[in-house]
């Protein structure tokens, strides 16, 4: 058990860092060399626009003082050169936020699918499908609805037979997220959780001198319910539509039924119920409209 | 228990799963006839003392050196005969013997074996409550029958049968001793020593 809780952290570490060295490179590929370019145009601008201004209003003020018979047009040419110094001062103090500026989150519905889920198709001990949607708000605020159904068949269960859990679980819940630049972003979230199943399976005690011992039992109606908490990261590819990301957490039982003699093994959407607590990571692509 | 169960080769297994009870063989015959011998060489020995004993007190022992030597040496051949023998009744008494063959009535199958060993494991049948098994032991047939109450517990992620209030209901050999930890005798822990 230790052990495939250390595997899954360790998957988790690794796969938020993943997108963070996607970040990490993308940074370097275009934000670094913009705002490279910004500063040294402005620089440009600051030295040689500003000086050559500053020294044509000096020389105008100076042949003004010199000169007794200034023109009224003059001094309109005057007070219009020196507002435009103004407004490039004022850009020039305003440029350095330029860069958060421009991280722009677009609003609107997602369609989630977890692609993780589907790799459980082709074994023979669990099969599950989970699909969800998630309105994005511009405010940073992503609440979401999945819905999903899992089959699940450990062997680990009952080491001398059979056992089956299966059944459907929605979750809902909020994000917040945390733009690192236009192409990727962080998110937290907390959920809640339902699912309902049924659980089913069967027992033998084989023997060298008598007939095989068999009984199965098959029990319907259990509910479990339970809260997570989510952490994430998603990238945006270039169209603008898709976003690839993964989430990792931790699950935490609220309310669960226990059955008699052979207790529930796992609960669809949840996973073991030997633990108050389970860690999880979800791999899945948005469609965004 | 669970390790004597587990790692001589020489025992038939057990996992657990199926309820069973450890039974051993003593060869009383066996130990009553060689006690008798033991018993008889063990006179032999006293009385050759007793004569050694004569001849030391003697005034012509110098006369009678011969026969003590030659007692002594009879004395030395009894003592490595009862040595042999008092080897022989230790091996039977720890219940290192031969079971040939093993089946029961209603069974599937027969456990056999060409190996001794200390203690034999019965696999009790977990679809009744009560079983009747047939031993082989250096051809000699013997019955066993046993009774007890069959439950179902699920311990450590194994459905495991187990046989509580086992009971002796009838037996071919001489003498049977039942020993169980407590008065409910679960089947596992329960031993039966089988005289015969």
């Amino acid at each position: 058990m230790t052990q495939n809780l250390q595997h899954t952290f360790n998957l988790a570490i690794l796969f938020l860092l993943l997108p963070l060295s996607a970040f990490c490179q993308d940074s370097v590929r275009s934000v670094r060399p913009d705002s490279i370019k910004t500063f040294g145009a402005l620089q440009k601008v600051d030295s040689t626009e500003t000086a050559g201004a500053l020294q044509k209003i000096d020389s105008v003020e100076i042949s003004t003082a010199n000169s007794s018979d200034s023109t009224q047009v003059d001094d309109e040419l005057k007070s219009e050169e020196k507002n435009q110094i103004k407004k490039r001062r004022t850009k020039k103090e305003k440029l350095p936020k330029s860069d958060t500026a421009r991280i722009k989150i677009t609003g609107g519905p997602q369609l989630y699918l977890d692609y993780g889920k589907l790799i459980t198709f082709p074994t023979d001990f669990e099969q599950k499908f989970e699909i969800g949607v998630v309105y994005q708000f511009k405010n940073r605020i992503q609440p979401n609805f999945h819905f999903g159904i899992a089959t699940i068949e450990p062997d680990a269960a009952i080491e001398n037979g059979t056992y089956k859990a299966e059944g459907s679980y929605w979750r809902v819940g909020a994000n917040y997220l945390v733009p690192i630049d236009n192409i990727n972003r962080l998110f937290i979230g907390v959920r809640y959780a339902q699912s309902k199943f049924d659980d089913s399976g069967s027992y033998e005690i084989t023997s060298e001198l008598w007939p095989t011992f068999t009984e199965s039992f098959a029990r319907t109606g259990f509910e479990a319910n339970w809260f997570e908490l989510v952490l994430g990261s998603e990238k945006i590819f270039k169209n603008g539509h898709l976003l690839l990301g993964g989430e990792t957490g931790i699950r935490f039982i609220n309310e669960r039924e226990k059955a008699d003699f052979i207790d529930i093994y796992t609960i669809p959407g949840y996973g073991l119920t030997s633990d108050e607590s389970s860690p999880f990571l979800n791999l899945y692509v948005k469609y965004q409209f | 228990m669970l390790c004597l169960f587990s790692c001589s080769e020489e025992e038939i297994q057990a996992d657990g799963i199926e309820p069973f009870v450890t039974v051993k063989f003593i060869n009383q015959d066996s130990i009553v006839a060689l006690n008798a011998d033991i018993s008889v060489i063990n006179a032999d020995i006293k009385d050759i003392d007793e004569r050694i004993a004569e001849i030391d007190k003697a005034d012509n022992r110098a006369e009678l050196r011969d026969e003590k030597d030659s007692l002594n040496d009879v004395k030395s051949s009894l003592n490595k005969q009862k040595t042999r023998l008092s080897s022989i009744r230790s091996r039977i008494n720890s219940g290192k013997i031969i079971l040939a063959s093993l089946s029961g009535t209603g069974g599937t199958g027969q456990i056999l074996s060409a190996d001794s060993a200390n203690q034999h494991i019965f696999p009790l049948n977990s679809n009744t409550s009560n079983v009747r098994f047939f031993t082989v032991i250096s051809g000699r047939l013997d019955t066993l029958d046993f009774t007890y109450n069959i439950n179902n517990e699920f311990i450590e992620n194994q459905l495991r049968a187990i046989a509580s209030n086992l009971e002796v209901n009838y037996f071919s050999f001489d003498s049977v001793k039942l020993e169980c930890r407590d008065s409910t005798c679960i089947s596992n822990d329960a031993e039966l020593t089988a005289y015969f």
